[in-house]
């Protein structure tokens, strides 16, 4: 991959990582609303979606440099009917649109919970279907390494795994702004952290134990493949073999310490504020693990004939 | 090659040992928690320039293989120390804004890319020292040199502001020195088959042998064709290695010198702490001398009001008194005094201060209403103004005066538990009472109840004394007059029995003893006279009461009179014991006239001591018959004297024998105002 090609990963990467942020925030959300009042709640997330906003605006822009005429983007969404690509992009502009709706209603009308709520699950099902387009624009024929529903899983799996670790870093950070401010709602912060890592820690672990099932599944059929299929799994097992352990290593100990973070809150009384160093590492490692992934994805492919 | 390796080594090493050099100096200054780092990082940086050295020098062929190990190592853990050493810089010595803590999440996915992007590169066919030495380069030596850089240069801004100009040129220049070690350290790189390393130069320079596969007509992004040694070479001249030692040279010179500085600066600090130090402790004395300058004069007023009071003047001058002290020691520009009326309905003004003026209120009733006064009357509890009170709170505080109080406090005057009155000060401009003269004021107010207790004592005690006085009169009376007088009645009768029965020389006598009578009568009645006048004129002078009132019984008497007195000055005997000195006289005197039958009497005034005490020691001397004094012993007269002078803590001594007159010595205890007066400092 040469440097243009990594605009792919980029744009991929990133805007799974907003839709699964959004989809994790949501249902936080969701079930805080028995702990928190609504209006806590949407005080301790509001900043949340705006870097969720902010993160899908630069996989967007960065989807630019992969294309040899930038401003001419806007064509690709002329062929919604029928190619894949031009969907994506359609869902990813209606999914950044309806994130705006949402930052605005959060910060200005918060007292509108109804249509924020609903605005918010709208958005979140867009999302996923934004991630559909994205997945079946590689299911083709011509390309072995990727024309199978392991694409599509996989793709959700990142997403949701990197939303959940992205969202635990961004209460941790938030939190320590927070503190550092002397804001009035350092304790609701730490509360509401306390409340939701738990189930944060097991969403990523079981996220990356699924993502672990999918490659052995994703081997045992390049595996079982023709030429071609052997070919790219040769790849995958020899020359990129550095990687591909790197990456599987890096999703292990990134979910295990977490969980040894998380576990060390719970029962050893660990402050909120303390997990900010492994929290951060395990999100970087994460994100790290998942961006070599997406390398491989591509590095491994042969396309059959011309 | 060799010799530029050599040097670039040791000035990493000059810059490591001048580190150390400082950190083992004593004292604390900004840079030097984190100069261990910077230390390590000179130490390692150079070891890692001489194994160059040994590489280039080809003398140690042999160990290339360790050699190159060694040379990886050395470069990570030097890049890891700089990035350390920075971010101890950027971070530690201030604080960095609360927004930065976002940083790390917004670089988050910069970070992971590049570092992915990172691993991709260790796959390609190229040897792994170039990815290793590229990517230390990029991800420690780069990031190290711009946050150390940048960590220098928010020093330079810290110090301007600090107006340490020479610090913050020495910081500024060590700022721009990291920053170009950025650049020549951690940007420049060799050239390698990906970006942002040079394509182009790659090609053309190093391994050719990756050409031959799959070869892509070469890219340039950017500066990336400028940031490659062979580049550098081309357009410079020198080699990288020449720029690298350079950058090491001076990135040495200018934090060795920002050390020296801070050294230079410690010590004036010191110098400053010293001075101030110094300050502290010469102000904290003169605030000792002045404590204790207001205290002595604070305690000299009491102990003057106090003095006052057992001198029993009357109460309304220690009123006027106290007020006019309470206005000068604690500068305020109004002092009250009131006092509930006799119905204990109305709360009047009874004496006030204002304008260097102290007075009475004597002709007219002035009713004080103030709320604030009134509830602290009504609670009995002190009440002193915070600041930003409602000026309406103040009205009614200052009378005479057109002027609005803006400060007050208040004290309520409690005698044997009934609040009669309260004590009041106000200032006119916005300076708030303290505690300290809430307490001053409190113990004027018990001065004031004091002088009140002791003015009403004091009059009970003049009309125990009125009465005292009438029964003598009545008794003198009774004793001479009302018996001249019975007397005089039966001669009368007999003398007009003996005009009827024309016994002319029988008449005669009678008229003649009615005569001696009426004389003797004449001569206690005038005796009487000059002894009120005496007792109840001593506003005079005591001294000239006294010669005044023996001229008087000489003339009426015809009793030769001797008064010496040899007391400079007044007696300073409390007025009680001045009233019991002239009546001891008086007393003294009409038993000479009555009884001694004598032609002279001397009376002697001196001042003695006695046991470290003053003594007033007065000597009435006659010529007269003198009396056996065993007779006398419980003589009425005498009895009565005795008593006067022990009522005021003084004795009387009588000596007499038949035919050698009479010697009565009376001792008076004096007040102890000498030895106040040497104390006291005059507070006008």
């Amino acid at each position: 991959m040469n440097l243009r090609e990594w605009a792919l990963p980029v744009y991929t990467i990133l805007m799974q990582l907003a839709v699964g942020a959004l989809f994790v925030l949501w249902v936080i959300r969701f079930f805080a609303a028995s702990k928190f009042s609504p209006l806590e709640i949407q005080q301790v997330i509001r900043n949340q979606i705006l870097v969720i906003i902010f993160t899908a605006g630069v996989a967007m822009v960065g989807a630019h440099f992969h294309l040899s005429k930038p401003f001419h983007s806007f064509m690709a969404m002329l062929n919604f009917k029928s190619s894949w690509l031009s969907r994506e992009i359609v869902f990813s502009l209606i999914f950044i649109l309806l994130m705006i709706g949402l930052l605005y209603l959060t910060y200005f009308e918060p007292h509108r919970r109804k249509l924020i709520t609903g605005l918010g699950w709208l958005a979140i099902l867009i999302g996923f279907v934004l991630i559909y387009c994205m997945a079946r624009i590689y299911l083709i024929p011509t390309q072995v390494a990727w024309n199978s529903t392991s694409v599509i899983i996989s793709f959700y799996l990142t997403a949701l795994t990197l939303g959940g670790m992205a969202i635990a870093c961004l209460m941790v950070l938030d939190l320590k702004f927070a503190e550092v401010q002397k804001a009035n709602d350092v304790e609701l912060r730490a509360e509401v952290i306390k409340y939701c890592f738990a189930g944060l820690t097991i969403l990523t672990t079981v996220m990356v134990i699924f993502s672990f099932v999918v490659v052995y599944f994703q081997i045992l059929l390049l595996s079982q493949g023709d030429v071609i299929a052997r070919t790219s799994l040769s790849l995958l097992v020899d020359l990129y073999m550095p990687l591909f352990v790197m990456r599987l290593t890096f999703l292990l100990y990134a979910s295990l310490s977490l969980g040894v973070a998380v576990y060390r809150m719970y029962k050893l009384r660990v402050t909120p504020q303390g997990m900010m160093m492994p929290v951060y590492l395990s999100c970087l490692m994460i994100l790290i693990g998942e961006i070599v992934g997406r390398f491989l994805f591509y590095a491994t492919h042969i396309r059959v004939g011309l | 090659m060799i010799l530029l390796n050599f040097l670039y080594g040791l000035a990493f090493e000059g810059l490591g040992l001048a580190a150390y050099l400082q950190l083992r100096r004593e004292g604390d200054f900004p840079l030097k928690k984190e100069l261990p780092w910077l230390a390590a990082f000179g130490f390692v940086g150079g070891a890692a320039g001489w194994v160059d050295m040994f590489l280039a020098s080809e003398s140690l062929v042999e160990f290339d293989e360790i050699l190159n190990i060694l040379r990886v190592v050395l470069h990570i853990l030097t890049g890891l120390l700089l990035l350390r050493f920075g971010w101890g810089i950027l971070n530690n010595l201030n604080p960095l804004p609360a927004w930065s803590i976002f940083i790390p999440g917004v670089l988050i996915v910069p970070i992971a890319f590049v570092i992915t992007y990172a691993s991709t590169t260790f796959i390609t066919p190229s040897p792994i020292e170039i990815p290793i030495e590229i990517w230390t380069r990029y991800l420690l030596y780069l990031p190290g040199s711009l946050l150390a850089g940048v960590g220098f240069l928010r020093q330079w801004n810290v110090q301007r502001k600090n107006k340490l100009y020479d610090v913050a040129r020495l910081m500024l220049g060590a700022g721009l020195a990291f920053l170009f070690e950025a650049v020549v350290v951690g940007l420049i790189v060799p050239a390698a088959p990906y970006g942002p390393a040079s394509y182009y130069n790659y090609d053309r320079v190093v391994h050719n042998a990756f050409v031959g596969e799959n070869f892509i007509e070469p890219q340039n992004y950017g500066l990336s064709s400028w940031l490659d040694y062979q580049s550098v070479l081309n357009t410079t001249g020198l080699p990288i290695e020449i720029w690298r030692m350079f950058s090491a040279v001076i990135v040495t010179f200018f934090v060795v010198k920002a050390l020296d500085v801070f050294e230079a600066i410690r010590k004036r600090q010191i110098l400053m702490l010293q001075e101030e130090r110094d300050h502290a402790q010469h102000a904290a004395i003169e605030t000792q001398i002045l404590a204790r300058q207001t205290a002595e004069t604070w305690t000299n007023a009491l102990i003057n009001i106090s003095r006052r009071i057992a001198e029993l003047d009357h109460v309304d001058e220690i009123l006027i008194y106290i007020v006019d002290n309470v206005r000068q020691l604690l500068r305020t520009n109004f002092v009250g005094v009131a006092i509930m009326d006799q119905e204990n309905s109305v709360l009047e003004l009874k004496c006030y201060s204002k304008d260097e003026k102290t007075e009475l209120v004597a002709n007219a009733s002035v009713a004080v209403t103030n709320s604030q006064v009134q509830s602290a009357m009504r609670n009995s509890r002190s009440y002193r103004s915070q600041g930003g009170e409602s000026v309406e709170l103040f009205e009614g505080v200052c009378f005479f005066t057109d002027q609005q109080a803006r400060a007050i406090a208040i004290v309520p005057l409690r005698l044997e538990g009934t609040t009669i009155g309260a004590l009041w000060i106000a200032r006119f401009e916005e300076d708030q009472f303290s505690e300290t003269d809430m307490i001053w004021l409190e113990s004027m107010a018990d001065q004031v109840v004091i002088a009140i207790q002791h003015g009403l004592m004091t009059s009970q005690l003049q009309s125990l004394s009125i009465v005292e006085e009438r029964g003598r009169i009545a008794r003198e009376m009774h004793d001479g007059l009302a018996q001249v007088l019975g007397y005089m009645n039966l001669q009368v009768q007999t003398l007009g029995s003996l005009l009827k029965q024309g016994k002319s020389e029988q008449l005669q006598n009678e008229l003649k003893q009615m005569r001696q009578a009426i004389q003797v009568a004449d001569a206690d009645v005038r005796e009487n006279i000059l002894s009120l006048r005496t007792t109840l004129a001593q506003e005079k002078g005591m001294d000239a009461a006294m010669d005044e009132y023996l001229t008087e019984f000489g003339i009426q008497t015809g009793v030769e009179t001797k008064f010496s007195y040899l007391v400079e000055g007044n007696l300073n005997l409390a007025s009680l014991a001045e009233v019991q000195l002239v009546c001891i006289l008086q007393e003294a005197l009409t038993n000479v006239r009555k009884h001694a039958n004598a032609s002279c009497v001397a009376v002697t005034i001196t001042k003695e001591t006695h046991e470290n005490v003053d003594q007033i020691h007065m000597h009435v001397a006659d010529d007269g018959s003198g009396f056996v004094q065993a007779i006398f012993k419980h003589n009425f007269g005498l009895q009565t004297m005795r008593e006067r002078a022990e009522s005021v803590g003084g004795r009387l001594v009588v000596t007499s024998a038949e035919g050698d007159g009479t010697y009565i010595e009376c001792y008076l205890p004096c007040l102890q105002q000498e030895r106040l007066q040497k104390q006291s400092v005059v507070i006008h």
